[in-house]
C-alpha cells in the first residue's frame, strides 16, 4: 500500500481516518496476501466519493439547524426589542434573508445531487448561508444591550460548528462545474424564484401598512425590500448558482 | 460481476451480509462471494469505502478488535442499519415480483 497515505492526503483524507483505512487494508492483505487492492489513487479517490457526499449533506443540515438556532435568538431578543441602532436591525434583516436563502438551497442541493460539483455548490451556499449567519449574530450583539450581545455571542457557537463539518466536507470536494438552478427547484426555477421574492415584498408591504398603519410607510419598505432582493442577486446569484 | 451492476444494490447486500452479526471487511467480501456463488466478486477497494460511508449514514457501527498479532476494524448492524436492510428487502420483493410478473 505504498503511497496511499499520501493519496488519500491529497484528497482530503487524513489523521486517524486515513490511519484507519490503511490498518483495514492491511488486515484485509494479512487474511489474503494474494488479494489485488487495486491502485492507492484509485482506492483512495474510492473513499473520498463514498465520504464527500455524506459529510456534505451532514454539513448542510448542520448548518440548517445552526441557523434555525440563530433565528430562535433573535426570536427571543424580540419582546424587548427596541433597536438602538438603525443599522443593526437592517444587517439583521438582509443578512437573516440571505441566511434563508442560502441555507435552503445549500440543503436541496446536498439532498439531491451527489456529484462533485454539486457538493461543491452545496458547500459554497452553505458557507454563504454561515457567513451571513454571523451577519445576524453581529448585528445582535450591536444592538447593544446585555440580552442581545448575550444572545449574539451565543449564535456564535452553533455557526462554528457548522462551518467547521463544511470545511471537512469541502476538503474531500474537488473543484468541478455545477448544474444550475433547475436541479433544485426544477424546469420554472426562475418563475418560482420571482414569485418567492414578489411574496417577500408584498409581505414587507402588508407589515408597512398594518404595523405602521401608513401606505406610504408600505410602499417604502417594499421598494426597500425589492432594491435588496435585486442587489442580493446581482451581489451572490453566481456563487449561489442563482444565475449562470 | 462488476461492482457498477450492482449500483443501487450494494448497499443493501453489504447490510444483509452483516444481518447475522458483526464481521471484519474481508468477512463480509467474502460471505458475499459465498452467498451469491462466486457472482459477486468484487474489488476490495470497492467494499471498504461503502463499509465507512454506510457508518457515516448511521447504518452501521464499527469498533477495533484484536486479531491474531493485528487489529481488525468490525462491522456491526446498527437499530437504524437493520431498519434500512428490511426496508431495502420489501423493496426488493415488490420489485422483484413486479419484474417476474411482466417478463413471465
Amino acid at each position: 500500500m505504498n503511497g496511499l497515505r499520501r493519496e488519500l492526503a491529497d484528497r482530503g483524507i487524513r489523521g486517524r481516518l486515513a490511519a484507519r483505512i490503511e490498518a483495514e487494508l492491511d488486515d484485509h492483505l494479512a487474511c489474503d496476501p494474494q488479494a489485488d487492492i487495486g491502485d492507492p489513487a484509485e482506492i483512495a479517490e474510492r473513499f473520498a466519493v463514498e465520504l464527500r457526499v455524506v459529510r456534505t449533506r451532514r454539513a448542510s443540515i448542520g448548518t440548517f439547524a445552526a441557523l434555525a438556532v440563530t433565528a430562535a435568538l433573535v426570536a427571543a431578543s424580540a419582546p424587548s426589542h427596541a433597536s438602538a441602532h438603525a443599522w443593526a436591525g437592517l444587517l439583521i434583516l438582509a443578512c437573516a434573508q440571505i441566511a434563508f436563502v442560502a441555507g435552503s438551497l445549500a440543503l436541496l442541493r446536498a439532498l439531491r445531487g451527489g456529484a462533485a460539483g454539486d457538493c461543491r455548490l452545496a458547500q459554497r451556499r452553505a458557507a454563504i448561508a454561515l457567513a451571513a449567519g454571523v451577519g445576524v449574530a453581529a448585528g445582535l450583539a450591536a444592538e447593544g444591550r446585555m440580552l442581545t450581545i448575550v444572545l449574539g455571542v451565543g449564535a456564535v457557537a452553533p455557526l462554528a460548528a457548522a462551518a467547521l463539518a463544511n470545511r471537512r466536507a469541502l476538503q474531500l470536494t474537488p473543484r468541478a462545474g455545477a448544474r444550475g438552478l433547475g436541479a433544485d427547484l426544477g424546469p420554472h426555477a426562475a418563475l418560482i424564484l420571482f414569485a418567492l421574492g414578489a411574496l417577500a415584498v408584498a409581505g414587507v408591504v402588508f407589515q408597512g401598512v398594518a404595523f405602521e398603519d401608513s401606505g406610504w410607510e408600505g410602499i417604502i419598505r417594499g421598494a426597500i425590500e425589492a432594491g435588496g432582493l435585486g442587489a442580493g442577486v446581482v451581489v451572490l446569484g453566481r456563487p449561489l448558482r442563482l444565475r449562470a | 460481476m462488476r461492482a457498477e451492476t450492482l449500483k443501487g444494490h450494494l448497499d443493501g447486500l453489504v447490510l444483509a451480509t452483516l444481518a447475522n452479526g458483526p464481521a471484519h471487511g474481508y468477512a463480509v467480501i467474502e460471505e458475499l462471494k459465498r452467498r451469491s456463488g462466486g457472482a459477486f466478486d468484487l474489488p476490495e477497494g470497492t467494499i471498504y469505502p461503502v463499509l465507512h460511508r454506510l457508518e457515516a449514514e448511521g447504518l452501521l457501527a464499527s469498533e477495533w478488535s484484536e486479531g491474531p498479532g493485528r487489529r481488525r476494524r468490525v462491522y456491526r448492524l446498527t437499530r437504524r442499519g437493520r431498519g434500512s436492510l428490511e426496508g431495502r428487502r420489501h423493496d426488493w420483493k415488490l420489485f422483484a415480483g413486479a419484474i417476474e410478473a411482466v417478463l413471465g
